[in-house]
């Protein structure tokens, strides 16, 4: 009987399912426009500014957050932030800085000096895992206390292990690094003991304790035994507990970091070097300061709409995951009355071409890229829209010194000559890229690089003959006169991808080289290098400020990014004497002898200077081109009658 | 019918067990980690770190065992490259998204196939028929994104009366399911005229015309019923497919459903989360072709579950 009913009406049933479906899916998205609208290259990683790591996560984030310094919109120097002063020592490595009054969290609490020595305690703690925890560094101590590098007589800091805390406090982001303050034991390391690798017999202390402790890539922490002098009684730590009192983390004193709160109102800061691009990093967002009691109550969850307190021009309103972030004015910011937007979307668009359409139809203001094969057209166009400047970035060729055929210098200098990079420029990239001879970017002034040779087919062809030879002396290759065999691995993307197979056309053109392309997707190439799994592959990089060293530092020798097994003790020397240097003027100078030292070796080739390919509504005042293509929130406008007769006009036409 | 449920959800689960595994086996060999997909390379301590976070440092049958156990307990856990989410809190904000355009896009597929069919199927040999079957056939032969780059630039960029994409409102949802409804409304199309030819040339169709029943009355009342089965059987692969080929769809018009999530999380090597889509791909998936083997038995009393 039932089934009769059913099969009856079966039609009308499955259109009411479908309707009730329908009615309850769509109104969950519907939110008015805001005033801003850009779509930043897909959606953020995260909002925490400490785990944050990214140029889309720092957009979102610079509009929530304030550092001691923010950016100047046309130039990106550091102008006043939440520090409204800052005094700097002579030798440039003590920097004190001097917060205003009115600054304040988006629940109105005041933002103090202690927020700041806390929030970056977080970013240093082992545990949070910060991708940027090394900018710091430059801190006094603060390397140590990330890296676990300590010595004898050193004030520590012992946290218990996590399941031993309450499971509130297991809720905190992350667990031990916030829960220390109130649990851990502190005391002076008495003795560091190393233990055999068995873990049964204990070599004598005495030839230990003098000697400082091995870093722990070194030692494995199994294998140390700490001593530690507690309210006057020595006690024994082992990671595991097997060789003393169990431990989650054993650190370094967080108040031996030289970030000290001398006030609630002042802050100092030592640098071990000096520095003077430390401005700079106080702009950046692992620097930023977040709001512990916010952190304590909601633990992981702290960067949920609802729950989030911040201190920039903007507070979060509204998180969708790939879809949008919203923020609106955050009437408690101590400049609101120079924020003009009341609210501003930020959407997750992946696709350069979606992005492209949201633009054009007026759904997004400002898009960070247009799809590559559009830009000739655009540009074409000549609109005032579309400008691209020049950007922090180079690409460039990695080349594996380790390889066997690679590890030849002559053959790296040839495969470097013989490829025409202005060709690149001007056939394939086509948006005013600019070929490069060296590593440090032209946006960087007051630097004179050092160069490469230029695109020189002959010379190339004579040094890919010098270098058979000796492959062929040194027994690598079986004849003098074979073609050698390159790979070269690149990222799939249209623009790698063309300028790969340009690369493979002149080595083989100009050299006689048999060259294979591997296309692959980043991770894959990633992992690559980090296993010196290719012989050449596409690269790039993004310098983080306007300094030389953000770009030569890559290829210290113990350089994360460095990636090519190339190692060079001159090279790191005159790396450390520019560090050093509180002179500007030296201190370049030591860069442009290392970059020269670099441009001789090659193992990495330059190809092109960036430019940015964003596009920015004419309406939208407060927008200019710089080297980040970054463009801070807090400046911005929308002179609403032109954009009305914009929109006008595209509606009419 | 309980029996019949019973016996397929339990196959369900095994297929789950064996997606899950393929999965994660495929996954752990893919070149690459979570924490290589970062712009830069990480500090291998940070790495360490990272790894330990979500048991990556332990050997891949721990890792098994563990996320195994996990989803046991209904814990599907963090989403590893997007640290702020769960890997239940994406699901419960793409669900209803896909969802919707799912939805959408069938009934699209069934109404515009069916009309189509039927039209077709009466008009046989005229020139509505071989328009229908043509638009069809070209509708089977282009993939989806093409029809979808070719629906933006006409009805976006030259005749603007819909928004390029994105999530809220329904205006937004009409191209992107129109896309993804074209090949199926086509074939359903096929299939329907198909049936209905069959069925027209029927002695009880020529029985109700004979009494003198309207001509519309015994197209819809008597020959579409008839006609339909081949269409419900078709419904099955037709709702996987609409749901699976979403992944593109999605894409193009920015719409934040599961299908935008799974490829992201796939490439961004997300392994939490992508296991976690996978499986409920294949739940739904099973789910529909259940739902779809029971509409049939309701719509021909003449069919026994076994």
């Amino acid at each position: 009987m039932i089934l009769h009913l059913i099969r009856r009406f079966f039609p009308l049933l499955l259109l009411g399912v479908i309707l009730a479906g329908l009615i309850w899916a769509v109104p969950l998205g519907q939110l008015p426009p805001a005033d801003y609208t850009i779509a930043s290259g897909g959606d953020v990683k995260t909002i925490d500014p400490a785990l944050a790591s990214g140029v889309p996560e720092g957009r979102v984030i610079g509009s929530l957050f304030e550092g001691l310094c923010a950016s100047d919109p046309r130039t990106l120097e550091p102008v006043p932030g939440v520090a409204e002063r800052w005094e700097i020592s002579p030798d440039l490595k003590t920097y004190t800085f001097f917060l205003r009054d009115n600054a304040k969290w988006s629940d109105g609490a005041p933002v103090t000096a202690e927020d700041f020595v806390w929030s970056m305690r977080r970013v240093l703690h082992p545990q949070t895992a910060s991708e940027y925890s090394s900018e710091m560094w430059r801190i006094e101590n603060a390397k140590r206390y990330t890296k676990r590098e300590l010595r004898v007589g050193d004030p520590v800091e012992i946290e218990v292990l996590t399941e031993q805390l309450s499971p509130a406090e297991q809720a905190l982001w992350p667990p031990a690094a916030l829960a220390s303050d109130q649990r851990a034991l502190r005391g002076k390391m008495l003795a560091i003991e190393k233990l055999a690798a068995e873990g049964e017999n204990i070599s004598p202390a005495d030839e230990k304790k003098s000697s400082a402790s091995k870093p722990p890539a070194e030692t494995p922490l199994e294998q140390v035994r700490y001593v530690v002098e507690i309210k006057g009684v020595p006690r024994s730590f082992h990671k595991t507990g097997r060789h003393g009192e169990p431990f989650e983390w054993l650190l370094l004193d967080p108040a031996q970091i030289a970030i000290r709160a001398l006030s609630p109102r002042k802050l100092e800061f030592r640098l071990e070097d000096p520095f003077p691009y430390f401005l700079h990093l106080m702009k950046f967002y692992p620097y930023a300061p977040v709001q512990r009691a916010c952190l304590e109550r909601h633990g992981r969850n702290w960067t949920k709409a609802g729950n989030m307190i911040s201190n920039g021009p903007f507070r979060l309103d509204t998180r969708r995951y790939r879809e949008r972030i919203r923020v609106v004015k955050n009437e408690n910011y101590w400049d609101r009355d120079a924020v003009k937007l009341n609210s501003a979307d930020f959407l997750g668009v992946e696709s350069h071409s979606t992005a492209l359409n949201f633009y054009l139809t007026g759904q997004a203001d400002w898009i960070e890229f247009v799809p590559i094969s559009t830009t000739p057209e655009l540009l074409a166009q000549q609109r005032p829209d579309f400008q691209p400047a020049p950007y922090i970035t180079l690409n460039f060729y990695r080349m594996n010194v380790t390889d066997p055929q690679l590890s030849n210098k002559k053959l790296r200098q040839a495969l470097n000559l013989a490829i025409d990079k202005r060709a690149i420029v001007e056939r394939i990239t086509r948006a005013g890229q600019t070929p490069a001879r060296n590593l440090v970017s032209p946006v960087i002034k007051g630097y004179e690089p050092a160069l490469c040779g230029d695109y020189d087919p002959v010379r190339a062809r004579q040094l890919y003959d010098e270098a058979r030879a000796e492959l062929f002396a040194a027994g690598v290759i079986a004849s003098p006169q074979a073609a050698l065999k390159l790979k070269l691995q690149y990222n799939t993307n249209e623009r790698h991808q063309a300028v790969a197979e340009f690369a493979q056309d002149q080595w083989q053109r100009n050299l006689g080289a048999s060259v294979q392309l591997n296309g692959l997707e980043w991770a894959a190439l990633q992992a690559n290098w980090n296993e010196l799994n290719y012989k050449i592959s596409r690269s790039g990089w993004v310098g983080d400020y306007p300094d030389p060293a953000t770009f030569l530092g890559l290829f210290a020798s113990d350089g994360t990014n460095n990636q090519t097994g190339w190692k060079n003790e001159e090279y790191d020397g005159l790396l450390n004497k520019a560090k050093r240097s509180p002179d500007l003027a030296e201190r370049n100078k030591f860069y442009q002898q290392a970059e020269a030292i670099l441009m001789e070796e090659l193992p990495i080739m330059p190809l092109y200077f960036d430019v940015s390919t964003s596009m920015s509504r004419t309406y939208v005042k407060g927008v200019y081109p710089n080297f980040h293509d970054l463009h801070p929130l807090k400046g911005i406008w929308i002179d609403q009658d032109e954009k009305q007769k914009a929109l006008a006009a595209e509606r009419a036409r | 019918m309980i029996g019949f449920v019973l016996k397929r959800l339990a196959w369900m689960v095994l297929t789950l067990w064996v997606v899950f595994t393929i999965c994660f086996v495929l996954m752990r060999n893919a070149k690459g980690g979570p924490f290589d997909a970062s712009d830069r390379k990480l500090d291998p301590e940070v790495k360490k770190v990272l790894e330990a976070r979500y048991h990556l440092d332990k050997s891949k049958w721990e890792q098994y065992y563990y996320e195994l156990g996990n989803y046991l307990r209904g814990d599907l856990g963090m989403s590893i490259v997007t640290y702020d989410y769960r890997v239940s809190e994406v699901i419960a904000e793409g669900w209803p998204v896909s969802v919707a355009l799912g939805l959408l896009a069938l009934t699209l597929a069934l109404s515009v196939g069916l009309t189509a069919g039927i039209l077709a199927a009466v008009y046989r040999g005229g020139w509505v028929d071989s328009l229908t079957m043509f638009v069809a056939t070209v509708g089977i032969a282009l993939p989806n994104y093409v029809i979808a780059s070719l629906a933006i630039l006409l009805f976006v960029f030259i005749v603007p009366i819909f928004p390029p994409g994105g999530w809220g409102g329904f205006d937004k949802l009409i191209l992107p399911a129109c896309c993804l409804a074209a090949p199926y409304a086509a074939y359903i199309a096929r299939l329907t005229r198909t049936g209905m030819l069959e069925v027209l040339h029927q002695d009880y169709i020529r029985t109700a015309i004979a009494k003198g029943l309207p001509a519309s009355r015994v197209i819809l009342r008597h020959a579409l019923r008839g006609a339909l089965l081949p269409v419900v059987t078709f419904l099955g692969p037709a709702a996987a497919g609409i749901l699976t080929g979403s992944l593109v769809i999605e894409l193009i018009f920015a719409i934040p459903g599961l299908g935008t999530h799974l490829v992201q999380a796939a490439l961004k090597k997300d392994f939490t989360l992508c296991m976690g889509l996978v499986l409920l791909y294949t739940t739904l998936v099973y789910l529909l072709n259940l739902i779809v083997d029971l509409t049939y038995t309701i719509l021909d009393p003449r069919i026994r579950l076994e």
